[in-house]
């Protein structure tokens, strides 16, 4: 059965395969016929193929009176106009002007290319295909009576967000530059941080229709090469139309499928993802996106944010635990309640069971029922938040606290215990500093609390113990989701739940790069000089 | 194939060693004296495990059923395997009804006992599904959990003042030979010689040659720890340890101090919980890695069928009395040392006989 | 969709509505906290050869911080069952409250006279056995009816089952005559070479007995809680009781004082009673000794502790009159052992643990004593000693009236 399935299977592929090819082939009758001599020929394909759009500007330049005719194409969208116009326009009307001598077409276009256009970026095209995805990367065509081949030249350009403190990431002490959507800037982002020439980029299109700039960044002799070529490998895997956020790669390159736990990083932050490459992470960076995937990531470094290594260690590592410590609370805390209250009531000193049980007298709903009113009232209140205009948050915030928090205790409907339990468990929710990590915990949250509602502590402890065998079982990119916690690498301890000085961490963790580990030197410690004029101590120093 | 490292090896030794032992009160009929008779029994246990590293030793890239296809031939190799392949799957049993019943005592008295041995039984089952590898992994990540929850349960015993030594006292008082009564052969076979399972796992480990190293401190560690537990349950309860079905359970539920250091039994019920569950989901490895070689089937249709045995079988017992009344008058006298002694003795002896008469031949030629 | 994806879609299928199924309809255990009859304290009585079991049960509504309006103000209402046997009555509570009792958070016992006598065996075991009884609950006796005790509301303390725990663990901690003793404790006790035990008692002062809120409402109470004698126990049974002036000579013996305070006289020839000592460190050492057929058990004292008071014309900075007045103090003690040995001797009952300490340190001789300890126990002697050191003496070192005859 198993066999006649795969046969099947790879049938359905292939004929997949062709099916695609032929409508590839139908759609773009001539992407590679080479340009043709003859301009209106490839002007008029050009526009054809665009749908005589609107927004395709074209211009002609010269006259035959020169001794050459051109046309110059650009889509106005996607273009820097004052580009087109102070490097492209501007210097081919100049060079019209001073009349050189041009004897053929092919010499024309030599001079252009080297004379006039003061652009960085030119290239020769010679299809057709070539010209039209240079036309919609941007770029401006310049094409020549009698030459077959055209002169692109980079004007892309439009409108871009500047460089703006992240908004889902915020530090309190450190860079506050964020990504943009611009794959560019990203990239000059993450450049101007690693001045090595060991950082690669490598950069391809994803996306039939949209085209995607995607690119991949490492860190040469420190990232692990398996990852490399297997990230890169997994990008190529994709075949869809669009992307229209990094979020479309990371659901078809990571591990699991069916997991609510991330296997890849996605962060907003330059600092975190240059660290984070120079520790072997492997970059993914996608046009449009200001959200930057990093592999492989193991479950530990959710909960490092960066400036943990901005702050002094022993703060860093204090907030280290309480980040963990929240994550367990925001997963655990209202099943634990209720299953202590509805199960396990002896675990309670007296004071607090007579207490909780006073506040429960009259309410109307069994404990997990209650948690699930209030769970839920609480994510739709969240959900809200953050869909509903920027103008009304305050006063939806204000009903928010006074209807959930004050009025439904007094009304009777829920017990005041379990108001503090949910805001707790939801304030706690807010500590991890990735949101998807926060997003998977609140997944689970549900299904806790439905164990713990029906089986009490048994049920925790199982649900625990699936998740566990779960999260042992992931893997990021070849990388153990629990390393090093298990498989246990003692080396990789300094920055999991503590965060060692700076100069304690000599060497890079294990888990992501390739041999080549050792940070920084030996001893650097800091040392404190004697005062100068108040050496007590003469004995020299045996090292200095 | 799978790997787990030494270090995995390890805390999969301790914690099976551990699995519930240290709720009970191992050599109970020793009185007093429950903790010499555990320390005999160790020790002779310790023999046991040396046979079991022996034979691993001879072979050390097979596994159990392989070693015995291999030197018994296939007919009778096989019906050895499925004399293992029943032997592990009962210990399972053993296992999950053992915790079933103690949760039914001690957490949910009115749940149907289906449920939560049908519960346990998912989780050991998808552990099994997950391979050897994951299972390594969580046995390191649950074992200093375990060791740290132990160790704050005995400072809390020790810090309510339960503990007195006095209570031990007169040392052997009804004299060595009821000591020795009492530990061999209860003690040795449960949990002592147990370890005739790791024939299944020690194929899997890397750096081999550190494999015995390991394996013995991890057994000689274990066992220490199964001493001082059975000596604070001894000390602490005196008396009532005799009459207790999960005797640290009662010790748990004294503790009394900082005023709201109290009513702890449900954090013993989470050690019994992860303790069973890794001993369970162990032997379900086992029989799992046998039915395989039994019957050449997809690794996921041996887990699920397995699992359905199991669940099958640990309801066959009328009730928690007969479990313990079963273990102790037949399964301890007759069945276990089969698997645990006899056998692995007898595999040892063949692939002695046949190394020295291959060394023979090879020498004639 | 291929058979094998069908197959596996529906054996998801299968196995996630189970799971749903299950997790929608289990519950077996759940019980909700308003559901709960919190018990604060119970009384075993019997009568007419049937247990009479009383409980306190705690009535949230009448404690809870958010006033409900038309709660009683009575803080706990007491039910009684009767049965042939303890759980039997137990669970025929349903017969009259809404609230199914629920003891985990129960702090006391109280057992009538009548009761021990019967024997308090079956009343053990099911604590051991129950899961939802605590062993650490303390148990007190009464020489009267049991659920007197719990009808009995409290000033100080809302909930009078917490009450009383906390004046018998106080009293255990400040005064130490009487033991608290916990379920544990008295089954490791009972079980023990010697079989006895001790209980403390517990009684309601003069009738009428407080239990109407508005009786609450005066400074002074007609009736009150009050702790007194010390019971013994032999083999599961009341022998009798030793008074509480006796009673601190027990603890001493068993080594169960933690810090206590007593009269003494400051000189020999002092006819007063006149000052006094809180004992805050102290240990007991017991060490049988064979003599003959007979043992001799020495008991050693060792304390510290502060003078609280005199009214000897003395200079405590004089190291001589610290020496006298301990040398006050360890008569003061032996002489409460030795009236307490005689005490206990009358009720022959080993209350003092010298079965075990002579089982642990003669276990050949105690194979042939043993059988007979109840006689050979009343032939053991004893030789206490006590060395006691005054570590402080307060702010002022001079007596008052020393100074002040001094002066005058």
């Amino acid at each position: 059965m198993r066999q006649f399935w795969v046969r099947k299977k790879k049938s359905n592929k292939a004929r997949n395969g062709s099916n695609k090819q032929s409508v590839t082939s139908a759609s773009s009758a001539g992407m590679n016929q080479p340009i043709s001599a003859h301009l209106p020929t490839n002007v008029e394909w050009l526009y054809n193929e665009l749908g005589a759009s609107s927004d395709i500007v074209t211009r002609k330049i010269f006259d035959a009176a020169f001794g050459m005719e051109g046309v110059l194409i650009y889509i106005d969208h996607l273009v820097d106009q004052q580009t087109v116009n102070q490097m492209i326009v501007q210097p081919i009307i100049g060079m019209a002007a001073q009349n050189p001598d041009v004897r053929s077409p092919l010499d024309g276009m030599e001079l252009l290319k080297n004379k006039a256009l003061s652009v960085g970026r030119i290239e020769e095209v010679r299809t057709l295909g070539e010209a039209l995805d240079q036309l919609l990367g941007g770029h401006t065509l310049i094409l020549l009576q009698g030459c077959q081949a055209a002169i692109s030249a980079d004007s892309a350009g439009g409108e871009k967000r500047p460089v703006e403190e992240p908004s889902s990431q915020t530090v309190t002490r450190g860079p506050k530059d964020g990504f943009t959507e611009n794959i560019h800037t990203n990239l000059s982002l993450i450049r101007r941080r690693i001045k090595s020439p060991q950082l690669r980029i490598n950069s391809r299109q994803i996306g039939t229709q949209t085209k995607t700039q995607v690119s991949v960044v490492y860190m040469k002799g420190i990232a692990k090469d398996g990852v490399v070529k297997e990230v890169m490998a997994r990008l190529d895997r994709i075949d869809t139309d669009s992307i229209m956020d990094s979020g479309y790669i990371e659901e078809y390159i990571q591990d699991a499928a069916f997991t609510p736990f991330p296997t890849i990083q996605s962060s907003e932050r330059p600092d975190a993802v240059s660290a984070g490459v120079l520790e072997g992470q492997v970059a993914i960076i996608v046009d449009g996106s200001p959200f930057v995937l990093v592999a492989p990531v193991t479950f530990t470094r959710f909960f490092q944010s960066s400036e943990d290594y901005y702050q002094h260690y022993d703060i860093s590592t204090f907030l280290r635990f309480i980040r963990f410590g929240g994550f367990l609370v925001s997963i655990l805390l209202p099943s634990l309640y209720i299953a202590i209250s509805t199960f396990h009531q002896e675990m309670l000193p007296t004071p607090l069971v007579i207490s909780l049980a006073s506040q429960r007298e009259g309410v109307p709903f069994p404990a997990l029922i209650e948690a699930f009113m209030m769970e839920i009232t609480f994510e739709v209140l969240r959900e809200a938040g953050v869909r509903m205009p920027r103008a009304i948050g305050p006063a939806i915030s204000i009903v928010g606290a006074l209807v959930l928090g004050q009025a439904a205790v007094q009304a009777g409907i829920v017990s005041a215990a379990m108001v503090i339990v949910v805001s707790f468990t939801a304030i706690s929710n807010f500590v991890i500093p990735y949101n998807n990590m926060g997003n998977a915990s609140r997944i689970i949250r549900f299904v806790m609390m439905l164990l713990g509602g029906t089986l009490g502590l048994f049920g925790i402890m199982a649900g625990v113990m699936v998740m566990l065998i779960h999260l042992a079982s992931l893997r990021s990119f070849g990388v153990a989701y629990l390393a090093p916690l298990s498989p246990f690498m003692r080396s990789s301890w300094k920055d999991v739940f503590l965060r060692m000085p700076r100069w304690a961490m000599k060497n890079r963790p294990i888990m992501m790069s390739s041999n080549n580990r050792t940070r920084g030197g030996e001893g650097q410690k800091p040392k404190a000089p004697a005062i100068p004029g108040h050496e007590q101590d003469p004995s020299p120093e045996p090292k200095s | 194939m799978e790997r787990i490292s030494q270090s995995q090896l390890a805390a999969l030794i301790i914690m099976f060693q551990i699995g519930s032992t240290p709720l009970f009160l191992l050599g109970k009929d020793a009185g007093a004296d429950a903790w010499i008779a555990v320390l005999i029994a160790m020790a002779a246990g310790l023999l046991l495990l040396l046979l079991t590293l022996c034979i691993h030793r001879l072979e050390p890239g097979k596994e159990l059923m392989e070693i015995m296809n291999t030197y018994f031939g296939k007919y009778i190799g096989y019906v050895f395997g499925i004399a293992y392949f029943i032997y592990f799957s009962y210990q399972s049993v053993r296992n999950l009804r053992e915790f079933g019943d103690l949760t039914n005592l001690y957490l949910l008295p009115r749940t149907p006992l289906p449920v939560l041995i049908g519960c346990l039984l998912l989780v050991a089952g998808y552990a099994v599904w997950h391979g050897i590898e994951v299972f390594g992994r969580i046995t390191q990540i649950l074992l200093p959990g375990i060791c740290a929850m132990y160790g704050a349960f005995l400072i809390a015993i020790y810090a309510t003042g339960l503990f007195d030594l006095h209570r031990i006292e007169p040392f052997l008082d009804h004299g060595v030979m009821k000591v020795i009564d009492a530990a061999l052969p209860e003690v040795l076979l449960f949990p002592f010689g147990e370890m005739v399972l790791f024939l299944m796992f020690w194929k899997f480990a890397d750096r081999k040659k550190h494999t015995f190293r390991t394996t013995a401190l991890s057994y000689a560690g274990t066992g220490c720890f199964i001493i001082l537990t059975n000596l604070f349950i001894a000390a602490s309860l005196g008396p009532i340890a005799q009459i207790s079905v999960a005797p640290f359970i009662q010790l748990v539920s004294q503790i009394q101090f900082a005023s709201f250091v109290e009513r702890l039994d449900p954090f013993v019920a989470a050690l019994l919980f992860t303790g069973v569950f890794i001993k369970l989901t162990a032997y379900f490895f086992g029989a799992a890695f046998i039915g395989r070689h039994l019957v050449k089937a997809d690794q996921r249709y041996i887990v699920v069928s397995v699992g359905v045995i199991l669940l099958v079988g640990s309801l066959w017992f009328r009730s928690f009395m007969q479990h313990i009344w079963i273990g102790f008058e037949y399964n301890l006298k007759y069945h276990f040392p089969v698997f645990q002694i006899y056998l692995p003795a007898l595999i040892l002896i063949v692939m002695l006989l046949r190394s020295q008469l291959r060394a023979n031949g090879s020498r004639r030629s | 969709m291929s058979v094998r994806a069908r197959l596996l879609f529906v054996s998801r299928l299968v196995s996630f509505l189970g799971v749903a199924s299950l997790l929608l309809t289990g519950c077996w255990d759940s019980r909700e906290l308003n559901q709960l009859g919190f018990t604060a304290a119970t009384a075993i009585d019997y009568k007419e050869g049937r247990w009479d079991f009383s409980y306190q049960i705690v009535v949230p509504s009448a404690i809870s911080p958010i006033s409900v309006s038309g709660a009683s103000k009575l803080p706990v209402t007491v039910y009684s069952t009767q049965g042939k046997t303890i759980r039997e009555a137990t669970w025929r509570t349903a017969l009259e409250s809404s609230r199914n009792p629920y003891f985990p958070h129960n702090r006391v016992i109280i057992v009538s006279s009548a009761a021990a006598r019967q024997g308090l065996s079956t009343l053990i075991d099911v604590y051991l056995r129950s899961t939802e009884s605590r062993e650490t609950v303390s148990v007190l006796i009464t020489d009267g009816d049991a659920r007197q005790v719990l009808n009995q509301l409290m000033q100080l303390q809302i909930i009078p089952g917490d009450g009383i725990e906390e004046m018998i663990s106080e009293e255990a901690k400040a005064l130490s005559s009487l033991p608290n003793v916990k379920m544990y404790d008295l089954a490791l006790e009972l079980l023990g070479t010697a079989k006895s035990a001790v209980l403390p008692e517990i009684v309601v002062t003069g009738p009428p007995g407080v239990t109407n809120p508005d009786e609450l409402s005066r400074t002074n109470l007609s009736s009150q809680i009050k702790l007194g004698r010390l019971a013994v126990l032999h083999q599961d049974k009341l022998v009798g009781w030793v008074a509480q002036q006796d009673a601190l000579g027990v603890s001493f013996i068993r080594n169960k004082v933690h810090s206590a305070v007593f009269p003494f006289k400051c000189e020999e020839r002092s006819r007063d009673i006149d000052s006094a000592f809180r004992i805050t460190h102290t240990k007991t050492r017991l060490t049988p000794h064979k003599k003959g057929e007979h043992f001799i058990i020495e008991i050693e004292v060792k304390g510290k502790g502060e003078l609280m008071e005199t009214n000897c014309p003395v200079d405590l900075n004089e190291p001589n009159t610290i020496r006298m007045m301990e040398e006050q103090l360890e008569k003061e003690i032996v002489d409460k052992i030795q009236n307490s040995w005689v005490a206990v001797k009358k009720l022959k009952t080993d209350v003092v643990g010298f079965a075990d300490l002579i089982h642990r340190k003669y276990p050949k001789e105690w194979k042939r004593i043993g059988p007979e300890w109840q006689t050979e126990f009343l032939q053991t002697e004893i030789r206490p000693k006590a060395e006691i050191t005054i570590k402080r003496v307060g702010l002022i070192g001079k007596s008052f009236k020393l100074q002040s005859e001094k002066d005058g």
